[in-house]
């Protein structure tokens, strides 16, 4: 932590913890590269609760995690760079995900 | 759109502040995290990204630097889009780890306090012993037919539960209360003596504890508490004029000066062992920098306060004005405190080493206090219930010839939880108190399980308090709290 000084027995603790999971922001370090198999990714079979919950979502909650440096399946989804509106109406993956824009390859 | 305007975006999700609270002191500014208890000092740049985190909308998460956005999220202010409002799911509630046991020897008692049982006028007792209506019953007197006092038998199987539901190994603790347990000290003295053989056949500790009103006393009774290193609580409300306004025998007479010849006995003699004082707030009563420097002439080690639980509305019940000059008084003794920690001297101020520990060990606290977790309270019946203000309120939790009714203890807890995880769940002092004390909530609303909502404003001011209070001990004594709260610590 860079900006937070722990002051209780909590907060030291915290500050100690080298990241919680699953913070996306942690994976930031990895060196951005545009491929599918550099990236492991412990994402989505758990939730921050330790719960396999997510194991029964619809297979759309895993849209985002096929794009750009988050790509720890073989991705379909365009990249955000170079689309970078593609998922501009889709707020909540489960909910929106039939606003994600079709991307025409252009040549 | 630059990269981290991307970022929050591709994770497909809003961001989500949580329940936390920023205060300053002593020119710093300071963050407290609810969810996760942790006690934060703030540089500039967490500052002010949390003033524009004010204004998260739904269209998205004001930009943040990576390292403000990942120490938030650490922290516990900050929660991704798809984790707010999720569905809280089920968790079990933690195992009956029984550890201290109420016994209500009794339901006499030889005063009639003002705030003790709404609308009971006769006192406790009705001079033969037996207690006035109200006392210890539902509101009904449904259980006017059940017994006034713990027969012997009923003392010893409440003792052999408490043992043989408590955890291997551990130190269990029987606090000895009424009524006054003190009516009944032939009774006190023989349940203290078995308790000790029937820990020891088990290979457990026990330590007691007993609340009295202190006018029993007497040198043998003072005498037998201190050889057997029983901690005792005296119920005292502070000088003659207000402890006699709200602790009068029934007759109308004072108690003060009998309170004050018990006292004596107690502090004849002293071998270090602590002695409290619980003062009870109650309505015309709520000068507690007064009381607090009377009780400590007196002897008193510690002083912790209490408001009377009272129906809203009922001639016990504080105003609000009377609240906050409790509070006032609580701000005067908070810096005393902090003073003594500074100077080696052993606080006194009860409640404020209670809230400092909380804030120390920032474990979170899913339910108010320990009733039906590590507490039960057995009545003069042997009937257990969560606590001793519980007796007769609501539902049983079982008996020692039957054992636990879990059904009834699920339940309780449920409602400890729902009440929590609902009405509590966006405050960020739900960590200390979690909803309040179920007693309190039932005079006021009429439910166990109502958020005490009456005292919201006043609890939040209290731990602000307290987390000011910590930090200055942090900054003045940083060795104080570890010493004191920590894994080893003695409070």
């Amino acid at each position: 932590m860079k900006h937070l000084k722990g002051v209780n027995r909590k907060g030291k603790k915290i500050e100690k913890e080298k990241a919680d999971l699953p913070v996306v922001e942690a994976q930031g370090s990895i060196p951005f590269m545009h491929t599918c198999t550099s990236v492991f990714n412990p994402g989505y079979e758990v939730d921050w609760t330790g719960s396999t919950k997510q194991l029964c979502t619809p297979i759309e909650t895993d849209l985002f995690g096929t794009t750009d440096m988050y790509c720890w399946w073989p991705g379909q989804a365009p990249d955000t760079y170079n689309n970078p509106d593609w998922n501009a109406d889709c707020n909540r993956a489960m909910k929106d995900w039939m606003k994600l824009k079709v991307v025409k390859p252009e040549w | 759109m630059d990269a981290m305007g991307n970022i929050a975006r591709m994770t497909g999700a809003e961001a989500s502040l949580l329940p936390h609270l920023r205060f300053t002191e002593d020119g710093e500014t300071y963050l407290y995290a609810a969810e996760t208890g942790g006690l934060f000092r703030l540089d500039e740049g967490v500052r002010d990204a949390l003033s524009s985190l004010a204004s998260i909308t739904e269209t998205g998460t004001p930009e943040l630097s990576r390292d403000v956005r990942g120490d938030l999220s650490k922290a516990g202010i900050l929660r991704r889009g798809e984790m707010a409002g999720r569905e809280v799911r089920p968790v079990a509630h933690p195992p009956l780890r029984l550890r201290t046991l109420v016994l209500l020897l009794t339901y006499s008692c030889n005063l009639a306090c003002r705030y003790c049982y709404e609308d009971r006028d006769g006192g406790c007792t009705d001079g033969q012993g037996r207690p006035g209506a109200g006392a210890g019953g539902d509101a009904t007197g449904s259980v006017a037919s059940a017994p006034r006092e713990m027969s012997a038998d009923s003392i010893r199987e409440s003792i052999a539960f408490l043992l043989d539901h408590s955890p291997a190994n551990s130190k269990v603790s029987i606090v000895l209360f009424g009524g006054e347990p003190l009516l009944r000290f032939p009774l006190l003295r023989a349940a203290v003596r078995e308790a000790r053989a029937m820990a020891h056949a088990r290979g457990k500790e026990v330590s007691f504890s007993v609340t009295t009103n202190g006018t029993l006393l007497t040198r043998e009774i003072a005498g037998f508490l201190k050889e057997n290193g029983i901690s005792v609580c005296v119920s005292i409300d502070g000088p003659r004029e207000i402890h006699d306004a709200n602790r009068p025998y029934a007759s109308g007479r004072g108690s003060y000066d009998d309170v004050l010849r018990g006292i004596a006995h107690l502090t004849a003699g002293r071998d270090g062992h602590p002695l409290a004082a619980r003062v009870t707030i109650g309505h015309g009563a709520v000068d507690v920098r007064k009381t607090f420097d009377h009780l400590r002439g007196l002897g008193f080690d510690e002083v912790g306060f209490a408001p009377a639980s009272a129906a809203e509305g009922s001639r016990t019940a504080l105003g609000g004005e009377e609240l906050d000059r409790v509070l006032d008084g609580f701000r005067e003794l908070a810096a005393e405190y902090a003073d003594d920690v500074r100077e080696r001297r052993m606080p006194a101020f009860s409640n404020m080493t209670q809230i400092l520990s909380l804030i120390h060990r920032g474990d979170p606290m899913p339910y108010p206090c320990g009733a039906g977790i590590g507490m039960l309270a057995a009545d003069p019946s042997g009937v257990l219930y969560p606590c001793h203000r519980l007796c007769g309120v609501g539902e049983s939790m079982g008996d020692p010839s039957r054992g636990i009714a879990v059904e009834a203890r699920t339940r309780f807890l449920d409602g400890a939880r729902r009440r929590r995880e609902s009405s509590c769940d966006a405050c960020w002092a739900k960590n200390f108190c979690s909803g309040g004390c179920y007693h309190d909530a039932y005079l006021r609303q009429g439910s166990l399980f109502a958020p005490s909502t009456h005292y919201c404003r006043w609890i939040k001011e209290l731990f602000l308090l307290g987390l000011k209070t910590y930090v200055r001990i942090q900054n003045e004594t940083p060795t104080f709290p570890e010493v004191m709260f920590g894994e080893r610590g003695i409070a």
